[in-house]
C-alpha cells in the first residue's frame, strides 16, 4: 500500500529527527573533540597519539580486554550446558519457564544491585570466603575484590544469561529431522553432536559471543564496583574525564577508541550470524 | 549417560549461581544485625522501614519510576509510526535505518552518557529530569521498535487491507484493527523499556544531582561508601520490583523461550 | 523370496489415540510395499516404528530374523528418505551424500568414490560441490535418495518424499523410483496418501485406516476386489450400494426391484455392493433390453467432463450414482432429465458387512 513516496518518511520523522538531534549529534560533538585542542578548536591528532602511546592507558586497555575475553569464554563455558539442559533435557514445561524466570531476573536486575551482591558475597568475610574457610579448603581468605578474579565473577553473572538465551535459541532453531537423518545414516548421538548440531548453533552462538565480549568491554558499574579503587577497565577511564578530570577532548579520544571497537564487533557478529543461515 | 549427568551437574550449579546473589541481597537485608551478616541473624523489617521512611530514597523511587514511564512512553510515540513505516514501505536507506535506530542497544552506553552530556552542555540541557528523559528515552526505543516491527507480518497487513477494503479509514483501521494486533508486541517491548529504563547507571549518573537521583544511581553512589542493610533494603525492593514486572511478562506473553519446535 | 521385514502384533497410542492397532505385515526382499491410507491413518507413525524414530508400546518388529525393536536408528540396517528432505545444510551436497559412510568409518578418499556412484545414479554428479539451499525441491529430493542408498540399506523408507513437487515432475519421479529401486534390489517401504501413486509404483498396496491395516495386495486385487466399504470408496471411485442375501442365495440391491440374476453361497445377509463407474453404462433410447444387462432408472443431476472421459451423476431411488463414460457427453445428458443406467452383475463386489 504505497501511498505517497512521501509517507514513510513522515511516519518516520519524529524517531529520526529525536535520533539525530540526540545520538548521532552528540557523537559527532565528541568525535570534533576528540579530534580538536583548546578554545579556537584546531585540528590535532594528539588526543589519539596519547590513547596509543600511554603505557598507563594500554595497560588499561589490554586489561579491559583480557577481562572481556575471559568473561565470554567462561560464559559460553558455563551457558552452554545450562542452554542444552534447558532445550534438550527438562521435559516439565513448568520447571523449564521456572528456569527462564531465573535466568531473566537477574537481566533485569540493575547492574549495581547484582554487583552489590557480590561485593557482599566476595568480601573478607563474606559467603564465599565462610564457605571455603569452614570446608577447609583454603587457611585464609582468599581476597576477592579488587582483583580481576573478583570483577571476572561479577562480569560472568551480569552477561551469562545473554549467552544461555542466544545458545538456547540456536539449539531451539535445530529442526529435529537433521538429528534423526543423521542418527538414520548410523551416525551416534555423540557424532550426531559434533556433526551435526554444533555446527549449525555455531553462527547463533559465535554471533551471541560477540555481544557478549563487545557489552563486557564496555562495561562500567561492575569493573567500578568491584575493582577496589585498583583496577581501571576503559570505561571507568572515560567516566573520569568527563566526570572529574573535565578533559572532554582527551575523554572524545578514548570514547572513539571504544566506539570503533564496538562497530567493528557488531558488524562481524551481523556477518557471522547471516553466512551460514539455518535451515533452507 | 555421564555427559547427560554432568551436563545436568553444571546446569544446576549454574542455576544456583543466577540464584545466588539475589538471595543474599534479600537475606541481609532482613538481618536484625546493624552489619551485613549472611546468612541473616535475626529477622526484621527495619530496614525497609528506614529505607521508605528515608525521603530520598523515596524521591529516588519515584524519579526512577517517573522517568520509566515517560521515557517509555515517548519511546511507543516514536517508535510506533517507525516500526509501520518500515513494515509498509520500502524505501532506500531502510536497512541502514532500522540498524540505526536498534544501535542504542549495542553502544557503549557510557560513551551516550557523555556524549550528551557534552552536546546538552551547549544547550543548558543537563542536570535536569528532561536531559535524563532525552538519554533514556534514546537507548529504551529499540525496544519498543523490535517488539512492535516483530508484530507486523505479512497476515497482519492482510487484516489491514481487509478494513480498508470493508471502508475503514487510515485512522480507524489503526485504532481498531492495527493496535489490538500490535498490542503483544507494544506490551513486550514496552515492559523491557520500563525495565531497562528503572536500572540504568550508566545514563543517569551523568545528570543527576542530589536533588534528582535515579535509585540505582543513589545505591551507586552509597555503595562505595557505607555499606549497612539500608542498601540491601533498597536493593531488596528492587528485586521485588522486577519480580513482579517480570511475572507480569510471563503471564502477557509466556516465558517458554526455549522450547524446541517439534 | 524370503521375508526381510516383519512386523508382529504392534500397538501404539498417544494418550487415548489409537495410533497402531494390532499391526502384521510382512515385507519381502526386493519388493516396492507402498503404505496408503488418509492423514492420521498411521502409516507415518508405521514408518517411524520401523525406522526406530518411536517405539511401540507392544509387538515387535524384525529384519533378516533379527529383532531390531530395541535398537536405536542408527543400528538399524535401514535409511530414511524424509519427507522435508533434511539435507544438511551446512553441508555440501557431496559431504551430504558422502555422511553416512564417513559415520561408519570408511576413509574420506572412498566415502567420497561412494557418494560420486549414488550421486550418478540420480542423475546429479554435476551438482556435488553446491550447497542445499538453492536447489530446487526436485534436485534436493534426489540428493537425499542419494544420501539414503549410498549405504545400500537393506530397507527403504521414503515418507511422501514427492508431496512437496509439483504434479508432472512428480510422476516423472514416480517412474524413476520404480527403476532406481528394481535397479538396486532394495526393498522400499513408500508412505503416501495419492492413491493414484500407490497403484502407479507399488507391487504391493498396504491399505490403512485409523491405525488398522484394512488390506494388503497389488493394484489390481485392491482395486477389482477391495476386501472392506473403506478400501472400495479410498482407491478410485466407487458406487457403493446396500445389498441384502437370503439364505439361498438370493441377492437383492437397494436401488433395484428384481434381485440380481448372479446368486452366491456363502454370503453374509447385509453388505455393500461395489460398482465401479466404468462399469455403469448409460443406455440411450435405442439400446435394447439384454439380459446380461440390469437396468435402472433415474434422473441426471450433474454432467462433468474433462475432456477425456464424462461423469454422469444421477440420482436412482434417491441413491447417487456415477457412471463413466468415455469421451464428450452425449448431448441429450441434461441436470434433471431422466436417465437409463445398465450394468452387469458378474462387476458387483460384493463385500459382507457383519452387524
Amino acid at each position: 500500500m504505497k501511498r505517497t513516496a512521501l509517507a514513510p518518511w513522515l511516519m518516520l520523522f519524529a524517531a529520526l529527527a529525536f535520533f539525530t538531534a540526540f545520538f548521532l549529534a552528540p557523537f559527532a560533538v565528541v568525535i570534533v573533540a576528540s579530534l580538536t585542542q583548546g578554545a579556537d578548536q584546531t585540528f590535532t591528532l594528539d588526543h589519539y597519539i596519547r590513547v596509543l602511546g600511554d603505557q598507563y592507558h594500554w595497560d588499561v586497555i589490554l586489561v579491559t580486554f583480557r577481562i572481556a575475553a575471559l568473561t565470554t569464554l567462561i560464559s559460553l563455558l558455563l551457558g552452554y550446558p545450562l542452554a542444552w539442559y534447558l532445550v534438550r533435557v527438562v521435559k516439565w514445561r513448568a520447571w523449564r519457564r521456572a528456569c527462564v524466570i531465573l535466568l531473566v531476573v537477574p537481566m533485569f536486575t540493575s547492574n549495581i544491585v547484582r554487583s552489590f551482591g557480590w561485593m557482599v558475597l566476595l568480601g573478607r568475610k563474606g559467603l564465599v570466603n565462610q564457605s571455603l574457610l569452614e570446608t577447609g579448603l583454603i587457611d585464609t581468605p582468599i581476597r576477592f575484590l579488587g582483583t580481576e578474579l573478583g570483577i571476572l565473577i561479577g562480569m560472568v553473572y551480569i552477561l551469562l544469561p545473554f549467552i544461555v538465551l542466544a545458545a538456547g535459541n540456536a539449539l531451539a532453531q535445530v529442526d529435529p529431522a537433521f538429528e534423526q537423518a543423521s542418527g538414520d545414516l548410523g551416525a551416534s548421538p555423540r557424532a550426531t553432536f559434533f556433526h551435526v548440531v554444533l555446527p549449525l548453533t555455531m553462527p547463533g552462538i559465535i554471533s551471541g559471543s560477540i555481544m557478549v565480549f563487545t557489552l563486557a568491554a564496555s562495561a562500567y558499574v561492575t569493573p567500578a564496583l568491584l575493582s577496589g579503587g585498583r583496577i581501571s577497565v576503559l570505561s571507568m577511564l572515560i567516566f573520569q574525564q568527563y566526570s572529574s578530570v573535565f578533559d572532554f577532548n582527551y575523554g572524545g579520544a578514548l570514547s572513539v577508541v571504544l566506539l570503533i571497537f564496538t562497530l567493528v564487533m557488531v558488524g562481524l557478529a551481523g556477518r557471522v550470524g547471516n553466512i551460514r543461515g539455518n535451515n533452507p | 549417560m555421564i555427559t547427560q549427568l554432568l551436563v545436568r551437574l553444571v546446569a544446576w550449579a549454574v542455576l544456583g549461581y543466577l540464584l545466588l546473589p539475589l538471595v543474599v541481597i534479600l537475606g541481609v537485608s532482613v538481618t536484625a544485625t546493624s552489619f551485613l551478616a549472611f546468612p541473616p541473624q535475626g529477622w526484621t523489617l527495619d530496614w525497609y522501614a528506614k529505607m521508605l521512611s528515608d525521603p530520598s530514597y523515596v524521591a529516588s523511587f519515584a524519579t526512577s519510576t517517573v522517568l520509566a514511564l515517560a521515557a517509555t512512553f515517548v519511546a511507543v510515540l516514536l517508535s510506533v509510526p517507525a516500526a509501520l513505516a518500515m513494515a509498509r514501505y520500502d524505501f532506500p536507506g531502510k536497512g541502514t535505518i532500522l540498524a540505526a535506530l536498534t544501535s542504542p542497544l549495542v553502544f557503549p552506553h557510557i560513551v551516550l552518557g557523555a556524549a550528551l552530556l557534552q552536546f546538552g552542555g551547549y544547550f543548558g540541557l543537563t542536570r535536569s529530569f528532561l536531559a535524563l528523559l532525552i538519554g533514556h528515552t534514546i537507548i529504551v526505543s529499540p525496544f519498543v521498535l523490535r517488539s512492535v516491527l516483530s508484530m507486523l507480518t505479512p497476515e497482519q497487513r492482510a487484516l489491514e487491507e481487509a478494513s480498508s477494503d470493508l471502508g475503514g479509514t487510515p485512522w480507524a483501521t489503526f485504532f481498531l484493527v492495527v493496535l489490538p494486533q500490535i498490542r503483544p508486541g507494544l506490551v513486550t517491548g514496552s515492559i523491557f523499556a520500563f525495565i531497562s529504563s528503572w536500572i540504568n547507571v550508566e545514563l543517569s549518573i551523568f545528570n543527576t544531582t542530589p536533588d534528582l537521583n535515579t535509585i540505582p544511581v543513589k545505591l551507586f553512589n552509597y555503595v562505595q561508601y557505607t555499606v549497612d542493610p539500608t542498601i540491601a533494603a533498597a536493593s531488596g525492593a528492587t528485586i521485588l520490583v522486577v519480580v513482579v514486572a517480570v511475572i507480569i511478562l510471563d503471564l502477557c506473553i509466556g516465558l517458554d523461550l526455549l522450547s524446541e519446535r517439534k | 523370496m524370503s521375508v526381510l521385514l516383519s512386523i508382529d502384533s504392534v500397538c501404539k497410542h498417544f494418550g487415548s489415540f489409537q495410533a497402531l492397532d494390532n499391526i502384521h505385515l510382512d515385507i519381502e526382499q526386493g519388493e516396492f510395499i507402498v503404505l496408503l491410507g488418509p492423514s492420521g491413518c498411521g502409516k507415518t507413525t508405521l514408518l517411524r516404528s520401523i525406522a526406530g524414530f518411536m517405539q511401540p508400546d507392544s509387538g515387535t518388529i524384525a529384519i533378516d530374523g533379527e529383532d531390531v525393536s530395541r535398537l536405536p536408528p542408527y543400528r538399524r540396517p535401514l535409511n530414511t528418505v524424509f519427507q522435508n528432505y533434511a539435507l544438511f545444510p551446512h553441508m555440501t551436497v557431496l559431504e551430504n551424500v558422502a555422511y553416512g559412510p564417513r559415520r561408519q568409518g570408511v576413509n574420506r578418499s572412498e566415502s567420497r568414490l561412494k557418494a560420486r556412484e549414488a550421486l550418478a545414479m540420480v542423475g546429479l554428479e554435476a551438482l556435488e560441490d553446491r550447497y542445499p539451499r538453492g536447489m530446487s525441491g526436485g534436485q534436493q529430493q534426489r540428493v537425499a535418495l542419494a544420501r539414503a542408498i549410498v549405504n545400500r540399506p537393506k530397507l527403504l523408507l521414503l515418507d511422501e518424499p514427492l508431496s512437496a513437487l509439483d504434479m508432472k515432475l512428480r510422476k516423472r519421479m514416480q517412474l524413476e523410483l520404480k527403476h532406481l529401486q528394481a535397479k538396486l534390489g532394495i526393498a522400499f517401504i513408500f508412505v503416501t496418501h495419492d492413491q493414484e501413486e500407490a497403484m502407479t509404483i507399488a507391487d504391493r498396496i498396504v491399505v490403512m485406516n485409523a491405525g488398522r491395516i484394512e488390506q494388503v495386495g497389488n493394484s489390481s486385487e485392491i482395486y477389482s476386489k477391495p476386501a472392506s466399504r473403506f478400501v472400495a470408496d479410498f482407491i478410485g471411485e466407487a458406487n457403493l450400494i446396500g445389498y441384502q442375501a437370503s439364505d439361498s442365495g438370493e441377492i437383492r440391491l437397494a436401488i433395484r426391484q428384481e434381485p440380481i440374476s448372479r446368486t452366491e453361497k456363502n454370503l453374509l445377509p447385509r453388505g455393500v455392493a461395489v460398482l465401479r463407474p466404468e462399469h455403469v453404462l448409460v443406455l440411450d433410447a435405442s439400446t435394447p433390453a439384454t439380459a446380461g444387462c440390469h437396468e435402472i432408472h433415474g434422473t441426471v443431476t450433474d454432467v462433468v467432463s474433462v475432456g477425456s472421459h464424462t461423469l454422469v451423476h444421477s440420482l436412482i431411488d434417491g441413491q447417487p450414482i456415477v457412471a463413466r463414460t468415455m469421451g464428450l457427453p452425449r448431448a441429450d445428458l441434461i441436470a434433471g432429465k431422466s436417465v437409463r443406467l445398465g450394468f452387469n452383475p458378474e462387476h458387483l463386489h460384493l463385500i459382507g458387512e457383519p452387524v
